[in-house]
């Protein structure tokens, strides 16, 4: 399987970035061969959204399935648009090489549903739904 | 940009299509009492006839209307545009995602892109669109409300809780008031604390601008930065010490404000009577026209029914 | 590492006074990281004595540039803001103030003569105070993004944290319930909210609480000033009952706590006999009981 881990450095011996969206890089690996691609996280600078500009690029790349320390609901939606299954839980500690083998082993947990937070884009809807008093 | 430049820009910043005079009431430091000192400057002007328009712009947390206790009435809901992809004109080709600064656009493998996040209404997607896939939502933000009260008009703006978009609210209660200007005298604009987007929007198209303080450190410190602000805006106008005798350094206060350009300094001392009406949601110029407070305040009104001859 | 910010809706209920307080409290049990995050008007390195050691300029704030070789004055960047930050005079003229960096005129203009580029809006303050460091931040004069700012505050808060082994990051947040007061929430782990007896203060409360609410985390209230107005005050507890909430303490209008301040102290270091400084330290306490430490 594609898998994408968010990483404080380029290649598999470096720490991973348990913050989805500001993760400075991403490491796509392929689980059966090993073989790593890595990417560098545009959006992880970003003022807003970072999280949906790093699901952007994820999803780009083909990743099936993304493992970080914490995706937060923006990202979660976006990249439940794209098909893309989200596992959380690595810890600071851990490096890529570390998590991957992890993965495999099935340490971590498969999120069904968003990190605590804001949520405000996708758990709104756009329509302008909130037509209370709004006081 | 050079001087002139930056004035001419200021005055275009300016600029308004009536000829009411529009004061502004901020502060900088919360809870210093601006909204105090508005309603009550508000409710003094109009009780010696002046057609007198208060806009409560702090849309984080309005509070003219406590103050008054009045209800809020004439709602009109505050909107942004936000992108509506169709499906069928779209070719896939991703341009307003990366169009959109806020990354509020995502493209799912596939499939035409949806808006996830935050919109700020730029349109950045929308002029991008060669195959004009994308038209005009809309996203409601906030409200906007007009009550009545005994000669006084009160605007209110009132932020969503939750959106962020509190200078598109600040923006449309202020243009609420400004397209009625015609049928008042004076028009009295209450910030949100603060010195950011929210209270300079609000200050937009002001004359002059009543800067509100305390003498704490926090009042000084705060006063120094939202006089910077306001000459930023070249905005002039008084200050107005209050709670002057809490614990602090009246002179320093006087010192920065005379730095400043600002040489009338407004006093107003720690009152018994403000406070019960303010605790009653009555102006204390109307609950207790004898109140020291409530004199300071009347000069105010009539200091600036003077400047604008009204 | 845990994350208590302070916020309160209304500004002005005595944020900033209670933040130093409690700081200088905790910090004689636990490594604690001060934080500022009212950029727009930072007080709480006056409510303690504090000297500067360390600054950040910051340019968290995207605005659009006109070059002027290139403009034609067709006025198209005038027409495509939707913000009204571009004015027509002689030629078009971008007001910094109001632009907000969305890049719409640049992608519009014929002549392909608009860039958006960083622009500095503010610093980071570092301050050193006895046995406490602060990491303020401070909004440049005019300047935009606040909220965006108050992300960085946070970033740098967090790695000062990190390089000195804090236990708790106790951030000043700052008033209403927008854009900065949103990204002051972020990744926190408990939200203290303060309030005083009084419609006005109820009514942003409520408002912030709501906003507070999206992000799920523990929330406790403290009611500061609380003589002041009985029913109000009746109220407010009514609110935190429905709503769930702890109240952790009850401070009493105090003259002591303005006095100290107007020193440059915490009250319960200048006064600590205080009332106030007695339940501040209950406040204290019960604040470490919410949010569990591990030392």
């Amino acid at each position: 399987m594609k898998l994408c881990i968010s990483s404080s450095g380029k290649d598999i011996g470096a720490r991973v970035d348990t913050a989805f969206g500001r993760a400075p890089y991403f490491l796509i690996i392929d689980t059966e061969t090993m073989e790593a691609e890595v990417v560098e996280n545009a959006a992880a600078a970003s003022g807003h959204g970072a999280g949906i500009g790093a699901a952007q690029i994820v999803s780009d790349k083909g990743a099936e399935a993304v493992l970080s320390g914490f995706v937060g609901p923006n990202a979660f939606s976006a990249l439940k648009a794209s098909d893309i299954r989200i596992f959380e839980g690595i810890s600071a500690n851990d490096t890529v090489q570390e998590a991957v083998t992890g993965f495999k082993k099935g340490d971590y947990r498969e999120v069904t549903a968003p990190s605590t937070g804001p949520g405000r884009g996708g758990g709104r809807g756009r329509g302008g739904g909130r037509g209370r008093r709004g006081f | 940009m050079t001087g002139d430049l930056q004035s001419e820009v200021i005055r275009a910043f300016h600029r308004k299509d009536f000829t009411t005079p529009v004061v502004g009431i901020t502060g900088g430091k919360g809870g210093v009492g601006k909204t105090t000192v508005a309603v009550n400057i508000a409710c003094a002007l109009a009780d010696r006839g002046v057609r007198t328009a208060l806009v409560d712009a702090d849309v984080d947390g309005p509070n003219g209307a406590i103050l008054l206790s009045v209800e809020l009435a004439n709602p009109a809901a505050v909107d942004i545009t936000v992108p509506q992809i169709d499906a069928e004109r779209c070719n896939g080709c991703g341009d307003c995602v990366r169009a959109c600064r806020l990354h509020a656009l995502f493209q799912p493998r596939g499939k035409y892109p949806q808006l996830i996040g935050e919109c700020n209404g730029c349109e950045a997607c929308i002029q991008v669109c060669e195959a004009h896939a994308i038209s005009r939502g809309r996203k409601q933000v906030g409200m906007t409300y007009l009550s009545r009260i005994d000669g006084l008009s009160l605007y209110t703006g009132a932020l969503i809780p939750g959106f962020e978009e509190s200078s598109v609210v600040v923006q449309a209660v202020r243009e609420r008031a400004f397209a009625d200007a015609e049928q008042f005298d004076l028009i009295l604009v209450d910030t949100s604390p603060g010195a950011h987007c929210n209270v300079i929007n609000a200050l937009r198209g002001a004359d002059s601008v009543l800067a509100v303080t305390e003498p704490t450190p926090f009042g000084l410190h705060d006063l120094e930065l939202i006089l910077n602000l306001l000459e930023l805006l070249e905005l002039g106008g008084s200050v107005v010490l209050n709670r002057a005798d809490l614990p602090g350094d009246r002179k320093k206060i006087k010192t920065v404000a005379r730095q400043h350009s600002r040489e009338m300094i407004w006093e107003i001392g720690m009152d018994d009577l403000l406070a019960r009406s303010y605790a009653a949601g009555v102006p204390v110029v109307r609950e207790y026209p004898q109140a020291p407070s409530s004199k300071v305040f009347q000069q105010l009104a009539e200091n600036i029914a003077a400047t604008y001859g009204i | 590492m845990k994350e208590i910010v302070i916020i309160s809706g209304k500004g002005g209920v005595g944020k900033s006074a209670l933040t130093a307080s409690l700081g200088s409290l905790l910090a004689e049990k636990h490594r604690v990281l001060l934080t500022d995050t009212d950029v727009d008007a930072p007080n709480l390195h006056l409510a303690m004595g504090t000297r500067l050691i360390d600054f950040q300029e910051i340019a968290a704030s995207d605005k659009a540039f006109i070059d002027y070789h290139l403009c034609s004055g067709c006025m198209t960047c005038v027409e495509t803001c939707r913000f009204a930050a571009i004015i027509a005079v002689a030629q078009p003229v971008i007001m910094p103030y109001s632009c907000e960096g969305c890049g719409a005129c640049a992608l519009t203009c014929p002549e392909q003569a608009i860039a958006v580029r960083p622009v500095v809006n503010g610093r980071i303050n570092i301050y050193a105070t006895s046995g406490l460091s602060l990491v303020t931040g401070q909004l440049a004069i005019g300047g935009s993004s606040s909220g965006r700012l108050v992300d960085q505050v946070k970033r740098r808060a967090r790695q000062e944290a990190e390089n000195s082994r804090a236990e708790i990051i106790l951030i000043d947040g700052p008033p209403g319930i927008g854009c900065p007061v949103i990204a002051a929430l972020k990744g926190a782990d408990y939200a203290l909210l303060v309030t005083e007896p009084s419609a006005t203060a109820l009514h942003d409360l409520q408002r912030v609480v709501e906003v507070a609410g999206h992000f799920r985390i523990g929330m406790g209230l403290v009611i500061n000033k609380a003589d002041i107005h009985e029913v109000s005050r009746r109220k407010i507890f009514a609110f935190a009952a429905k709503n769930r909430m702890d109240v952790l303490g009850e401070i009493p209008y105090d003259i002591s706590v303005p006095k100290a301040i107007a020193n440059g102290q915490p009250v319960v270091a200048a006064y600590p006999d205080a009332v106030s400084s007695r339940q501040i330290n209950r406040i204290a306490e019960a604040l470490l009981d919410a949010v569990p430490v591990m030392t």
